[in-house]
């Protein structure tokens, strides 16, 4: 997060033939990022019944199958389970993960074998080992507890691998918390707990959100993991789109594409505009 | 006077922000956290290992420890040579990558400042659509009814059949750049960013000139933000999964795709496991050696989302 | 220069007043570092007392202890007549200055410096007039509404003055206050801390690694190094009668001649001076307590009380060459190489200014009342 912001600085160094050169490489990479993206969208608006160049007109066909009243209604009941997991699990990862934060930057555990850099580690496994891996392994846990395709079984997997982006984003604003801001409250007759609610946790809590925020985009664009945890009526708007285009050439999915396209547009910037206001 | 200052700024400093409250209050924090992870993932983890040396998986009354998983794995050549294949896809991944985010990535540390955030947000930005959305994107490119065969074929007229672009290596490959680009230019960009700019001034007083005050200066100073990049791009497409099911097809499969069907179509859990056991050994050895090699402590790798 | 603000309050007034703080043999050890050792102190009741010493001696430290951010390792703290060692830093009836301010970033500069009336209780309508009377007293009236990060540095210090003062503790610490202002806002911030302290009355201990500014604004100053006491007393005693080397040093320039006590009488002592072999003659008064005959001494001057060329019926007089002249206007500083030892001269500016060149032979001399005789450290 803020991570445009924190990234501009700027240097400058401009000149000449190899800048120019440069800049081509650039612009015609951002091409590439973008070329697929922009085919995505045009093409869901093609009439035709498979998405293909050349496009015979414009039409608005494939929006209608995804909205009411004809809408596909396991489509939007993925994007509604989709939502409801991230809600969920960015709630729990940001609980866990700020309590985690909490005690990992702020106490002397005082336990030999444990120590910060190891819990840190710990803290980001859930990132570390590949996803394929982590996406089978807890299938087969659930699966010998029994809980195997259940929502919540979704939900708690999405914290474990949300957990490490509240965390870090957490854990780097509490390093930076200026301890003496406490301490000027409880010099004004503020308890302990007062201090917290009055003083702390406002300062935190943009960086709370944050983490949030990143956590609820993590767990709505999952796909790697939650395909080996989800199974029928538990399908996620990723899932559901893979196996469309699995099953066969819809431009429905390029319709969904672009929406989806647009609403996480949005929110990234959204994002980057919301962190950028935190650190001023 | 004013180094006093310093230093009792430092001391205070020092004195508040790390002022740490002893007692097991914090342990308490941390616990649900690390009970997530050790039960969640370091369980399922061990269960996969179990499983691995077990037959059949998962476990019942006439199970029994045996190698075997472990001795299919080496004794079938497919495996092993999906493996290979993997490991050459996700190389060749990683260069492309760094080839073509190295030049951006330091274009994005000299540009004109006015534009500077626009184009950052514009490297940043693919990173948060769905990854399926992406890699279906290159399907719509690369298929024999895909937009180059159509600017080759009936635009252009180039060549008179459609290319068979789709459903190979190399569509893996793109696709995968595509997917990992972000994470190869923001720690080159990251620690370009850092370099010491008056370093590069003095070494053309000197008379160097831009190319070697670049291969002198610049780039060491960049490599941090580049064993950084190659590693995260490395791993995440080691383990690739999105990427190669919808652009490789029947023929070119990846590790992740065997993995992801011993558990879910095969119900070959045994092997399964055992082929996991094995990816993860490889991933953390190479991690490893890269460390020590670089020497870089702060590195972590990532699980790919693809 | 800065003029100093002397009180002209005699000591033996001051002195009936009740202690306010009391600090009994406090030692506080961080693991291996005692950061603090052994200091007692008693600030009474509308005093300006003062802790210097250099960067790390434990100044910090005791007023955090003072306030209840530590707890003491051994040692009392007594706030008026209670014990408050064990009472936490929110139930102390005390304010604190933060070196670095310590503003809530999230509230505005009316709800900061409400904090504390509202911690106690007071009602909105009485709260928005004391802090509106507070910020008066600090020069920033109608800034309520203000993000105390658009404020600059000073008056940041006011909100914080202003923040700390509002709930009328009983006594007042102040960390470097001053340390984080450019040089010029520094010493008008001088003026208005004394002004303040004046109009309100409060006691106040204040924290600094600024002799100059210790002496310009306290009643008394404890100098502490590496967290012991070295002196407590008025600063025109520390200055003047500095019972150690270490006192001396810190507290303004001084120049140390080293040298031996080669025989005393009761009146005076014989000093033989290392660098030349010269014996001088000092009367007891200026040493601040009983040396004996072969102790290693030093023979320190003053700057300011050194003399080029000065005819004294009872000086003390040695031959110098001038190394460098640094005119200041109103004065001149000379350095002065005294047989390989470099001697400084607060010369008058008017006097000495135009006078003398580098290179110059001259003559040092002081007044033998002048001379501060102090064993060796
Ligand atoms: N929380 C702490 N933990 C360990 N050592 C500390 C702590 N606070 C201060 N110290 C040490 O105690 C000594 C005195 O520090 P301090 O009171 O801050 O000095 P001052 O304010 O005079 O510069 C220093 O050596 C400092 O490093
Ligand atoms: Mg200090």
């Amino acid at each position: 997060m803020g991570l445009i912001r924190t990234l501009s600085s700027n240097i400058d160094l401009s000149d000449g033939f190899s800048t120019r050169l440069l800049k081509v490489h650039t612009l015609l990479l951002f091409t590439f990022l973008y070329v697929p993206i922009g085919v995505v969208v045009l093409l869901s608006f093609t009439p035709d019944q498979v998405p293909t160049f050349p496009m015979p007109g414009i039409s608005l066909q494939w929006y209608a199958e995804i909205l009411p009243p004809n809408y596909n209604e396991e489509l939007i009941s993925a994007l509604f389970t989709s939502l409801k997991i991230a809600t969920l699990s960015s709630i729990g990862a940001g609980v866990i993960g700020t309590l985690a934060a909490f005690g990992m930057v702020r106490h002397d555990l005082h336990i030999r074998w444990l120590s910060t850099d190891k819990l840190n580690t710990a803290f980001l496994l859930p990132l570390v080992v590949p996803w394929i891996v982590t996406g089978i392994a807890v299938a087969t846990l659930y699966s010998l507890l029994g809980i195997y395709g259940t929502f919540w079984s979704v939900v708690l997997g999405h914290i474990l691998i949300t957990i490490p982006f509240v965390v870090t984003i957490v854990s780097s604003q509490l390093y930076g918390f200026d301890r003496s801001l406490e301490e000027a409250a409880q010099n004004l007759g503020a308890s302990e707990i007062r201090t917290f609610y009055e003083v702390t946790f406002p300062i935190v809590v943009p960086g709370i959100l944050g983490g949030m925020l990143f956590a609820f985009t993590i767990s709505f664009d999952n796909f790697t993991q939650t395909f080996f945890w989800t199974s029928f009526g538990t399908d996620t708007l990723p899932v559901f789109i893979y196996s469309m285009i699995r099953t066969g050439i819809d431009p429905s999915v390029n319709a969904i594409g672009t929406v989806i396209v647009g609403f996480s547009l949005t929110v990234a910037v959204i994002g980057e505009k919301l962190s950028q206001r935190v650190l001023d | 006077m004013s180094i006093k200052n310093k230093f009792d700024e430092l001391n205070r400093t020092a004195s508040v922000y790390f002022k740490r409250e002893e007692g097991r209050l914090g342990l308490l924090e941390i616990l649900p956290g690390i009970t997530l992870i050790t039960i969640l993932l370091g369980g399922s983890l061990g269960i996969v290992l179990l499983y691995s040396f077990l037959d059949p998986a998962p476990v019942s009354a006439e199970s029994t420890f045996t190698l075997q998983h472990y001795r299919e794995f080496f004794e079938t050549g497919f495996y092993l040579s999906v493996l290979l294949d993997s490991f050459i896809i996700a190389v060749i991944t990683t260069a492309a990558a760094l080839a073509l985010g190295y030049p951006a990535a330091y274009y994005l540390t000299i540009m004109d400042s006015k534009w500077k955030s626009l184009y950052l947000l514009l490297m940043i930005l693919p990173f948060w659509i769905n990854v399926v959305v992406r890699t279906y994107a290159w399907r719509l490119i690369l298929g024999s009814n895909g937009l180059i065969n159509y600017l080759l074929v009936d635009i252009t007229g180039v060549i008179n059949s459609p290319l068979d672009l789709l459903y190979s290596k190399s569509a893996i490959a793109i696709g995968l750049v595509h997917v990992f680009l972000p994470f190869m230019v923001i720690p080159i960009y990251i620690s370009l960013n850092n370099v010491d700019r008056s370093g590069i001034e003095a070494a053309k007083n000197l008379g160097a000139n831009k190319l070697v005050a670049f291969s002198e200066i610049t780039f060491p100073q960049s490599l941090p933000g580049v064993a950084a990049g190659v590693l995260l791009v490395f791993v995440m497409s080691f383990g690739a999964f999105v990427t190669p099911s919808l652009l490789g097809g029947q023929q070119n499969i990846m590790i992740g795709n065997i993995i992801g069907q011993m558990f879910n179509e095969l119900q070959s859990w045994g092997l399964g496991g055992a082929i996991s056991v094995i990816f993860i050994a490889l991933v953390v050895t190479i991690v490893y050696l890269f460390n020590r090699q670089i020497g870089l402590d702060e590195l972590y790798g990532s699980g790919g989302d693809a | 220069m800065t003029p100093t603000l002397q009180q002209t309050e005699p000591t033996s007034s001051r002195d009936d007043r009740k202690a306010v703080v009391t600090l009994d043999s406090i030692v506080k050890e961080f693991g291996d570092v005692t950061a603090v050792d052994g200091v007692s102190i008693e600030v009474r009741d509308g005093e300006f007392f003062s802790i210097v010493g250099p960067s790390g001696c434990g100044k910090t430290t005791t007023l955090r202890m003072i306030a209840g951010f530590e707890r003491p390792t051994r040692g009392r703290i007594h706030l008026e007549d209670e014990d408050v060692s064990q009472v936490p830093a929110y139930e102390r009836d005390i304010g604190m200055v933060f070196q670095g301010y310590a503003l809530f970033p999230h509230k505005t500069v009316g709800e900061n410096v409400a904090f504390g009336l509202k911690m106690q209780g007071v009602p909105e309508e009485e709260r928005e007039k004391r802090v509106a009377d507070i910020l008066s007293l600090v020069n920033l009236p109608g800034t309520e509404d203000r993000n105390p990060t658009e404020l600059s540095g000073g008056q940041q210090q006011r909100v914080a003055l202003a923040r700390a003062l509002v709930v009328e503790p009983s006594v007042l610490l102040l960390d470097e206050p001053l340390s984080n202002l450019d040089r010029k806002l520094r010493e008008e911030m001088r003026f208005e801390l004394k002004r303040i302290q004046n109009e309100l009355g409060i006691t106040t201990i204040y924290v600094t690694h600024d002799q100059e500014e210790a002496m310009s604004m306290s009643d008394r100053i404890l100098v502490l190094n590496k967290g012991e006491m070295e002196q407590i007393g008025e600063p025109y005693e520390i200055y003047h009668g500095p019972s150690n080397q270490f006192v001396a040093d810190f507290i303004g320039d001084i120049n140390a001649l080293p040298g031996t006590i080669v025989s005393k009488t009761d009146s005076q002592y014989t000093v033989e001076l290392e660098d030349t072999g010269d014996e001088i003659d000092l009367p007891r008064s200026v040493a601040g307590r009983e040396l004996q005959v072969d102790a290693r001494v030093n023979v320190n001057v003053r700057p300011a009380d050194s003399q080029l060329d000065t005819k004294l019926e009872e000086g003390i007089s040695l031959q110098g060459t001038i190394e460098a002249i640094n005119f200041l206007g109103k004065s001149a500083n000379i350095l002065i190489d005294v047989n390989g030892r470099e001697f400084l001269v607060q010369a008058n500016g008017r006097t000495a200014g135009g006078r003398y060149q580098p290179g110059d032979s001259v003559t040092v001399n002081w007044k033998t009342e002048a001379s501060i005789l102090l064993q060796e450290s």
